[in-house]
């Protein structure tokens, strides 16, 4: 997925800072006042980003316990224990024990891509490998090319837009979209 | 850590030797690496151009003055600023100055750019290009001056993204302007290359597949430096290409960009006034140049279901006005192999270049790099639609 979001973010905040900025009239004050929030807010989603996921979960985590531990002060008979109960069941169903450091995730899915890539590159070298790896590496691309064709198709590029399935479709297992 | 941002003298060794290609494309690849360390692109202001034009201009023209500096929109590849040269005899044009930005999202050699204009000149409409600063002399990064040509590149209200990218004609415009598509492009490959200056230009060797290899050689190249992200079916297909390389039987000058949104026309007459982006021109192979123009992002397919080159001339009649034009046979098997690779070269650039300019703030335009990315991945899924007919000899 290149350019990811943060790398998409960056260019927006250069071409308003570059570009934008210098443009605006000086007696514009409410637009440049507005610019600079709109920079700042941009930088800070830059940051926050790569680690929102993880800070869901985080929340998943933490109020589960703390669920728990207030339903443990209630009597047996209360009735809000049953549905603080349920609600805590719901989250630990769909949460996972730990996330995965993003940047480390990258970075390793990143090194796998340039091994696969480095030994297509070898193994094609000889004629009869390249005719037996072609048909791997395309049905491969394939899948993978309508995910990353569904993910930008808002830029307007794609020829038939109509056809590509929602990015969720693909992302999220057994074709489960996120409720 | 992304070692490729902080290139090292041995790795960019290595890469030119790995990857032998042209000697002026060698030199600005290598360029391109040395300085990729160095600081992000930072704006000039206008009136820091307007000097820079003053001094070239007190050297290069001396009593000629310079007003009317202003940045143009537009250009992917280079910045653009138009200004008005008073010439010591009193007459005014405007020009228009090209330079590179620190890292663009095609790299090329400005001397390459400046003597395929000065040599196609009087064969097809070109601007005049007066000027060059190849090394950066004079603006800093190198540069290219050029007579300003009246001229758009789609008639008013038509649609399309951005950069020519699927432009529309009216029916009108298409009858006037499809011709002379077809026949400029004609006039290009058909142009007396070996008695014209272009020693910044290799010569292939007819009857041989070197030239084609050094093409694939200086993409590959560039893959290489510049992706950030690996794919597999990039490097699948350059190895397919070597595999799979025809020799050039004719040597001819190669556009590499002659589509829509790279000529300028009168719209109140539809003449053309000028073919543009000459950066990517060399000497190669027809074919390169038709499958190119053929590509389907450039086009679209009409109610009978008939593919419009560029939006401009059904396929069928482009193929046999430019046979008919030229005398030169159209192998579609070749056509097939260069849109193979022509599709693979467009990937590299949207999803390679223009990515790694992004990473380090280097172009005056990162906002659209960002955006044509999705033309990329269009184009992967392109690349594998032609290695499938390629493979299949469909």
């Amino acid at each position: 997925m290149v350019p990811d979001t943060p790398l998409r973010l960056a260019a927006v905040q250069k071409a308003l800072e570059d570009i934008v900025a210098p443009v605006l009239p000086p007696d514009a004050d409410f637009a440049r006042e507005q610019l600079a929030l709109i920079v700042r807010s941009l930088a800070l989603v830059r940051k926050q980003i790569p680690q929102e996921y993880a800070f869901h979960v985080h929340d998943a985590h933490a109020f589960s316990a703390f669920g728990s531990e207030v339903a443990a002060c209630l009597p047996d008979a209360h009735p809000a224990r049953g549905e603080l109960a349920q609600a805590i069941e719901d989250v630990r169903a769909i949460t996972p024990p730990v996330v995965p450091d993003r940047t480390a995730l990258e970075q390793a899915v990143r090194a796998l891509r340039g091994a696969i890539e480095t030994a297509v590159q070898q193994a094609g070298e000889d004629a009869a490998t390249l005719r037996a790896i072609g048909p791997v590496v395309l049905e491969h691309t394939r899948r993978q090319t309508l995910l990353e064709r569904a993910w930008v198709a808002d830029t307007g590029f794609d020829r038939d837009p109509a056809s590509l399935p929602l990015p969720e479709t693909i992302l999220y297992s057994a074709g489960e979209t996120p409720r | 850590m992304d070692s490729k941002q902080h290139p090292t003298r041995e790795w960019i060794d290595a890469l030119r030797l790995r990857y032998p290609t042209e000697r002026t494309i060698d030199q600005a690849l290598t360029r391109k690496l040395e300085a990729r360390s160095g600081p992000p692109y930072v704006p000039s202001p206008v009136s820091e151009i307007a000097g820079k034009l003053e001094r070239f201009f007190a050297h290069a023209m001396p009593g000629a003055r310079v007003s009317q500096v202003a940045p143009l929109g537009g250009g992917a590849s280079k910045e653009q600023f138009s200004f008005t040269l008073a010439e010591p005899d009193g007459t005014e044009a405007r020009h228009v100055l090209r330079r590179e930005p620190p890292e663009s999202v095609v790299e090329t050699h400005r001397l390459r750019e400046f003597q395929m204009m000065r040599a196609m000149a009087g064969t097809v409409p070109v601007p005049d290009a007066p000027w060059v600063d190849a090394e950066g002399q004079w603006f800093d990064r190198p540069a290219m001056i050029s007579r300003f040509v009246e001229g758009v590149t789609k008639a008013p209200g038509s649609g399309g993204n951005v950069t020519g990218l699927g432009t529309g004609f009216s029916p009108e415009l298409q009858d006037a302007l499809g011709g002379q598509f077809v026949d400029l492009l004609a006039r290009i490959h058909q142009f007396d290359w070996q008695s014209a200056d272009l020693d910044a230009f290799d010569r292939p060797e007819a009857g041989s597949t070197a030239g084609v290899h050094q093409v694939i050689n200086w993409w590959e190249r560039i893959w290489e430096e510049d992706s950030y992200e690996p794919m597999p079916i990039i490097r699948y297909t350059a190895q397919w290409l070597r595999a799979n390389a025809p020799p050039i039987e004719r040597v001819v000058v190669v556009h590499h960009d002659f589509r829509a949104g790279n000529f300028l026309f009168d719209p109140d007459t539809a003449q053309v006034t000028a073919v543009l982006d000459w950066e990517l021109a060399h000497l190669g192979d027809y074919h390169e140049d038709l499958a190119w123009t053929l590509q389907e992002g450039y086009g679209y397919r009409d109610a009978q279901g008939r593919f419009i080159v560029c939006g401009l001339i059904e396929q069928a009649e482009f193929l046999d006005r430019y046979a008919r034009a030229t005398g030169f046979p159209v192998d579609p098997r070749k056509i097939a192999y260069y849109s193979v690779m022509n599709t693979w070269k467009s990937a590299i650039i949207v999803l390679a270049t223009g990515i790694r300019c992004v990473i380090g703030g280097k172009s005056h335009q990162d906002i659209l790099l960002t955006w044509l990315a999705g033309f990329g991945h269009v184009c992967v899924d392109t690349l594998l639609q032609h290695l499938e007919r390629a493979e299949n000899g469909s």
